[in-house]
C-alpha cells in the first residue's frame, strides 16, 4: 500500500483539480433532444434510401436489356465458362448444341477463333437479344472458350466442329476473326461478311477452308 | 418503458449529471470546447438509447471517457502529422492574461501537465473519485475489478504527486520569462 505522505491530502487535491475547471457550457436539454431526434430521422432516411436502392436494383436487374441485367448476365457468363469449356472437350456426341457460352458484350465485341479448322462452319445471326450466344453445333470438337473484357477467344485448334454465333442486333461494333483474319465486321450500320449472306442477315462462314 | 416517462427521466438525468460529466471530461482532456461536445454527444447517445441504463453515472462517464480517449488518439495523430506542440498547447489552455496571477496560472499549468502524464485509467480514477464515485461505480465505469480499485487509486494519487513535483523542478521556458 502506498504511503499516504506520498499523496496530496484530499482537500489539496480537490483544490488543485478545481483550479483547472472551466465553466460548464449553457446547454438546454431541449437542444440535445432535438439533436438526438434529428440523427434518428437521418438514420431512418438513410435506411429508407438504402431499401429503395436495393428494390430498384432488383427491379432493374429483372428488366431485360438493362445495364444491370446485362452486367449480371455477363458475370454469370464468366462463372460457368470453365465448366462449359470442359464440356466442349467432353465426348458427348448428342449434346453438341449445349456446348458454348453466352455473355453480355461491351460496346465493342471481338470474337476470335484462334485457328483455321480442317472442316466446319460458323453461322452468324443477328438477334433481339442483349447477349452474345456462341455454341457448337456440329461434330465433336475440343474448342475452349475464354471470355475476355472485349469478347471471347475460341481456342479451336484441332476442332472439326461448326458453330452458331448470335449477336445482339443493337451491337455498335463487332469483329469476328478466324486465325487473325476478319471474316465478319459490323461498324455502325455497315456489316460485311466473307461468307454466304442470307436475306435475313445471317452469314455462314466456312472456317475450314478460309484461305 | 413509456417514451414520455423516459423523456422525463432523461431531462432529470441531464439536469443532474451534465455538469459533472462535463467537469470530468474537461479535467481529463483540458479542453473545454471538446469536453462540451463530448458531453453533449454522450447525452445524445443516452437519449437515442431509449432507456435508462442500470447504473446511469457509470454509463455516462464510461461513454464520455471512451470518446475522450478516442479523441486524444485522433488528436495525437493529427499533432504528429502537423507539427510538434507542447501538451499545454494541445490541451487548449488560454494564454494567461497580463492581469492574471502568474503563480496561479503556473500552478494550473502544472496540474494539467501532471494529469496528462498519468495513464488514461489512472487519470480517470483520480478524477472520478474526486467526483465522489464509489469503488463499485469506478469498477463499472472503468471495467476494472472492484477489489483492485483502492490499490490503483492510491497508485494514481502517488503518480500524480510525483509528476507534479518533478514538473515543478523543471524550469519553464515561457514567453513570460523573457528578460528585458
Amino acid at each position: 500500500m502506498s504511503n499516504p505522505d506520498e499523496q496530496f491530502a484530499d482537500d489539496v487535491l480537490s483544490g488543485m483539480l478545481a483550479s483547472i475547471d472551466h465553466p460548464a457550457p449553457l446547454l438546454r436539454v431541449h437542444d440535445v433532444i432535438v439533436r438526438a431526434r434529428m440523427r434518428t430521422k437521418r438514420r431512418s432516411a438513410l435506411l429508407a434510401a438504402a431499401a429503395v436502392l436495393a428494390v430498384s436494383g432488383v427491379a432493374a436487374a429483372a428488366v431485360p436489356n438493362s445495364f444491370l441485367h446485362r452486367y449480371l448476365e455477363r458475370l454469370s457468363a464468366h462463372r460457368p465458362a470453365t465448366p462449359t469449356q470442359e464440356g466442349a472437350t467432353a465426348p458427348a456426341a448428342n449434346d453438341a448444341a449445349s456446348r458454348g457460352i453466352a455473355f453480355a458484350p461491351g460496346l465493342q465485341l471481338d470474337v476470335d477463333f484462334r485457328a483455321e479448322q480442317v472442316s466446319g462452319a460458323l453461322e452468324v445471326r443477328w438477334g433481339d437479344t442483349p447477349l452474345v450466344h456462341l455454341s457448337q453445333t456440329g461434330s465433336i470438337g475440343d474448342a475452349h472458350y475464354a471470355v475476355t473484357p472485349g469478347g471471347v477467344i475460341v481456342d479451336n485448334g484441332g476442332s472439326t466442329a461448326s458453330y452458331s454465333l448470335v449477336l445482339p442486333r443493337t451491337l455498335a461494333s463487332a469483329h469476328v476473326r478466324v486465325a487473325g483474319r476478319v471474316v465478319l465486321s459490323k461498324d455502325g450500320e455497315t456489316v460485311s461478311c466473307v461468307g454466304v449472306r442470307a436475306d435475313s442477315g445471317t452469314c455462314v462462314i466456312v472456317i475450314g477452308v478460309v484461305r | 418503458m413509456d417514451s414520455r416517462a423516459f423523456e422525463g427521466e432523461f431531462r432529470a438525468a441531464f439536469a443532474a449529471r451534465f455538469p459533472e460529466v462535463f467537469r470530468v471530461v474537461d479535467r481529463y482532456l483540458g479542453d473545454a470546447s471538446l469536453a462540451a461536445d463530448i458531453t453533449q454527444e454522450t447525452f445524445v447517445r443516452l437519449y437515442r438509447r431509449g432507456a435508462m441504463p442500470d447504473d446511469l453515472r457509470a454509463w455516462l462517464v464510461s461513454v464520455a471517457l471512451n470518446q475522450a480517449r478516442d479523441e486524444q488518439r485522433r488528436s495525437a495523430r493529427r499533432i504528429r502529422l502537423l507539427r510538434r506542440r507542447t501538451p499545454e498547447e494541445h490541451m487548449g489552455d488560454a494564454p494567461p492574461s497580463p492581469e492574471e496571477d502568474v503563480l496561479a496560472a503556473e500552478r494550473r499549468l502544472l496540474v494539467r501537465r501532471a494529469l496528462a502524464t498519468l495513464p488514461p485509467r489512472e487519470r480517470a480514477l483520480l478524477l472520478l473519485r474526486e467526483e465522489g464515485y464509489s469503488y463499485r461505480e469506478l469498477a463499472v465505469a472503468l471495467e476494472i475489478v472492484e477489489s483492485s480499485v483502492g490499490t490503483l487509486l492510491a497508485r494514481a494519487k502517488v503518480a500524480f504527486r510525483r509528476a507534479y513535483e518533478s514538473l515543478q523542478l523543471i524550469p519553464e521556458k515561457r514567453s513570460t520569462d523573457v528578460k528585458p
